[in-house]
C-alpha cells in the first residue's frame, strides 16, 4: 500500500477528529451538568400511567437529559432507584442516545445534504425503543429484568449530586468534564482510525461487494456498530466516511443500532439488568433495526 | 500513574484543543472540514484549551475537588486510551494533511453527475459559460447532456488532473472533491478533457487552470460533451481545494 493512500487516510482521520470535537465537548458539558445539577425528581411526576404514553415519554427523556450510552446507565440507575417502572427506563436507555439535541445537531452536521438520514435515524430509533419497551411491559416479568441487588449495590453516583454551595458545585461541574472528555476522545480516536484506514487497507472490490449489497451492507455496519463502541454524539462522523461506499440502509443501521447496543453498552447494562433481559434487548434491537433498514433499502431508498 | 493522571489528562486537553487552532493558523483547516464549521470548531478548541489550563493550574496548586468520576477505572483512562489520544495529537502535529489524491478519487468512484441534486436549476443555467465553475458545468450537462447544444461554449475551470482508465488516450479528467461535512465524505466530481499530447503533458494530482471549449466526444461508446483544451497553466494547490 503506497504512501499516498496513507496520507489520504491521515487527512480523513484528522477531518473526523476535528469535525467531531465540538460535539464531544457538547456531550461532555451536558453530561457533567446533568450529573452535578440536575435532580431526577421532577421526572417521576411527569411519567403518564398509560403504558404507550409512558414508553413514548421515556423515549423523550433524552431531550431533557442529553446523554449518550456512557451516561444513560448511571441515569437509568437513578431512575430505577426512584421507582420508575423498568420498561420506561428501558425505553429511555435505548432512545436517549439518539433522541437528544446534541445527537440531532451532530447528525445534521454530518448529513446535511442527505437529511432523510437524520429523520429516519430519529424515527427508527423511536420506533425500536418504544417497541422494545412495550414488549417488556407486556411480556417481561419484573423480577427477571432488574438485578435484584441494585438496592444494596448502588453507590454515591447513583443518586443526585449532594454537593452544596454554588462555587463547589460549579467547580465539580468543570472538573468532571476532564475525565469524560478523555474517555470520549480516546474511543473517538479508535473509531476514527478504523473509519479512515479500513478503507485504505481493505481492497476496494471487497468493500464494494459488501457495501452495495442491500443485505450484507446492513449486517456489516451493524457488526461494526456493535464492536466499535463509539459515542452517539460523534458516531455520525464515523458513519459519514462510509457514505460513498455503503447503502443508506446500512448507514442508518449503524446509526440506529450502535447507540443502543455495543460491547461497552452491554457491559454497562449488565451492571443494572439481568443477563436475560440484556440478551433480549440486544436481540430485539438487532432484529427490529435489521427489518426496518432492509425495508428501507429495498423499497424506499432513492 | 494515578498520581500523574490529572497532569497527563490536562496536557491531552491542551493538545487536542490546540490541533484545530494550529490548522487554522497554518491555513490547513480547509483541507479537513467544510469552512462553514470553522467558527464552531475554533470556539470549542479554545474552550478545550481553557479547560486544560484550568485543570493544569488546579493540579499544580494541588486543589482537590469532589468529582463524580464514575469511570475512573476504565481502560480508556489508562495506557491504551492515553496511547490513542497521544497518537492523535502526534499524527495531527507531525503529519500534515494533504488534499485528497486522485487515487482516493478513483477508489471512491468519480462521478460526472451530481446525484440527489436538483438538476433543473434555472439560476445556474443562466450563468454565462465562461463563468461557470466545475459544479455549474456538471449541473448544466446533467440537465442537457446533448453535446451539440453546447458546441463551442467557452470553458474556464480549475481543478486537479486525474487519469482514469476508462478514458481514451489524450483524455484526462479535470476533477475536484465535493465535501458536505469533512474529508470523510469527500466525493470526486469531474469532467473529461481532450488534449493534444504534443502540446501538453499531465501528471495526476497536478492543479491546473484551463481554458477550452465544449465539443462532442466518445467515451466508452457514449456520445458525451468533452472539453477541448486550448490553454492551461499550472497553479498552486488552493487553500480550500474542496467545493461545497
Amino acid at each position: 500500500m503506497n504512501s499516498i493512500a496513507w496520507i489520504d487516510g491521515v487527512t480523513v482521520f484528522l477531518g473526523i477528529m476535528v469535525e467531531a470535537m465540538p460535539f464531544v465537548l457538547l456531550g461532555v458539558i451536558a453530561s457533567s451538568f446533568i450529573r452535578t445539577y440536575v435532580s431526577t425528581d421532577f421526572l417521576l411526576r411527569a411519567i403518564p400511567k398509560n403504558p404507550i404514553l409512558a414508553a413514548f415519554s421515556g423515549s423523550l427523556i433524552g431531550f431533557v437529559f442529553p446523554v449518550c450510552e456512557c451516561g444513560n446507565i448511571p441515569l437509568a440507575r437513578r431512575l430505577i432507584l426512584k421507582k420508575v417502572p423498568p420498561y420506561v427506563v428501558i425505553t429511555f436507555l435505548l432512545a436517549a442516545p439518539v433522541l437528544n439535541p446534541i445527537v440531532i445537531a451532530a447528525t445534521y452536521t454530518a448529513f446535511r445534504d442527505q437529511l432523510e438520514i437524520l429523520w429516519l435515524r430519529l424515527a427508527f430509533s423511536l420506533f425500536v425503543a418504544m417497541a422494545i419497551g412495550l414488549i417488556f411491559y407486556l411480556v417481561g416479568k419484573p423480577e427477571k429484568v432488574v438485578r435484584p441487588n441494585l438496592m444494596e449495590e448502588n453507590t454515591d453516583h447513583d443518586h443526585d449530586c449532594k454537593i452544596q454551595g454554588r462555587v463547589p458545585k460549579f467547580l465539580s461541574f468543570l472538573s468532571g468534564m476532564r475525565g469524560e472528555f478523555i474517555e470520549m476522545t480516546a474511543i473517538l480516536s479508535f473509531g476514527a482510525l478504523i473509519a479512515s484506514f479500513s478503507q485504505v487497507l481493505v481492497p476496494r472490490e471487497v468493500i464494494t461487494s459488501i457495501g452495495t449489497n442491500a443485505f450484507t451492507s446492513i449486517l456489516a455496519m451493524m457488526l461494526l456498530a456493535a464492536v466499535i463502541s463509539i459515542c452517539s454524539n460523534v458516531d455520525a462522523f464515523f458513519a459519514l466516511s462510509y457514505v460513498n461506499t455503503f447503502t443508506p440502509g446500512a448507514i442508518l443501521a449503524f446509526l440506529v443500532f450502535g447507540p443502543m447496543i455495543d460491547i461497552k453498552a452491554i457491559a454497562m447494562l449488565r451492571t443494572t439488568f439481568q443477563t436475560g433481559a440484556v440478551f433480549w434487548m440486544s436481540f430485539l434491537a438487532f432484529k427490529l433495526t435489521l427489518v426496518l433498514t432492509l425495508f428501507y433499502n429495498y423499497f424506499l431508498s432513492p | 500513574m494515578n498520581k500523574f493522571r490529572p497532569l497527563i489528562e490536562s496536557f491531552f486537553l491542551l493538545g487536542v484543543g490546540s490541533l484545530a487552532i494550529y490548522y487554522d493558523r497554518t491555513n490547513q483547516l480547509g483541507l479537513l472540514v467544510n469552512s462553514r464549521y470553522n467558527l464552531l470548531i475554533l470556539l470549542s478548541s479554545w474552550t478545550l484549551v481553557g479547560l486544560g489550563i484550568y485543570e493544569l493550574i488546579r493540579y499544580l496548586k494541588k486543589v482537590t475537588i469532589h468529582v463524580h468520576d464514575q469511570h475512573a477505572d476504565s481502560w480508556l483512562r489508562r495506557g491504551p486510551g492515553y496511547l490513542l489520544i497521544a497518537l492523535t495529537i502526534g499524527i495531527g502535529l507531525l503529519i500534515p494533511p494533504q488534499p485528497l489524491s486522485s487515487q482516493t478519487a478513483l477508489s471512491r468512484g468519480v462521478s460526472v453527475d451530481l446525484p440527489g441534486i436538483r438538476s433543473a436549476d434555472g439560476f445556474r443555467l443562466s450563468i454565462s459559460p465562461e463563468n461557470r465553475t466545475l459544479i455549474d458545468w456538471i449541473r448544466t450537462l446533467q440537465t442537457d447532456p446533448e453535446p451539440d447544444n453546447h458546441q463551442g461554449d467557452p470553458v474556464r475551470l480549475t481543478g486537479f488532473v486525474m487519469h482514469a482508465p476508462h478514458l481514451p488516450d489524450n483524455h484526462f479528467l479535470i476533477a475536484r472533491f465535493m465535501i458536505s461535512c469533512c474529508a470523510a465524505d469527500a466525493r470526486p466530481v469531474a469532467l473529461p478533457v481532450k488534449y493534444d499530447p504534443a502540446q501538453f503533458t499531465f501528471e495526476n494530482d497536478q492543479w491546473i487552470s484551463l481554458e477550452g471549449q465544449i465539443t462532442a466526444g466518445q467515451i466508452q461508446d457514449e456520445r458525451v460533451a468533452v472539453i477541448e483544451l486550448t490553454n492551461m497553466e499550472f497553479i498552486s494547490t488552493p487553500i480550500n481545494p474542496y467545493v461545497q
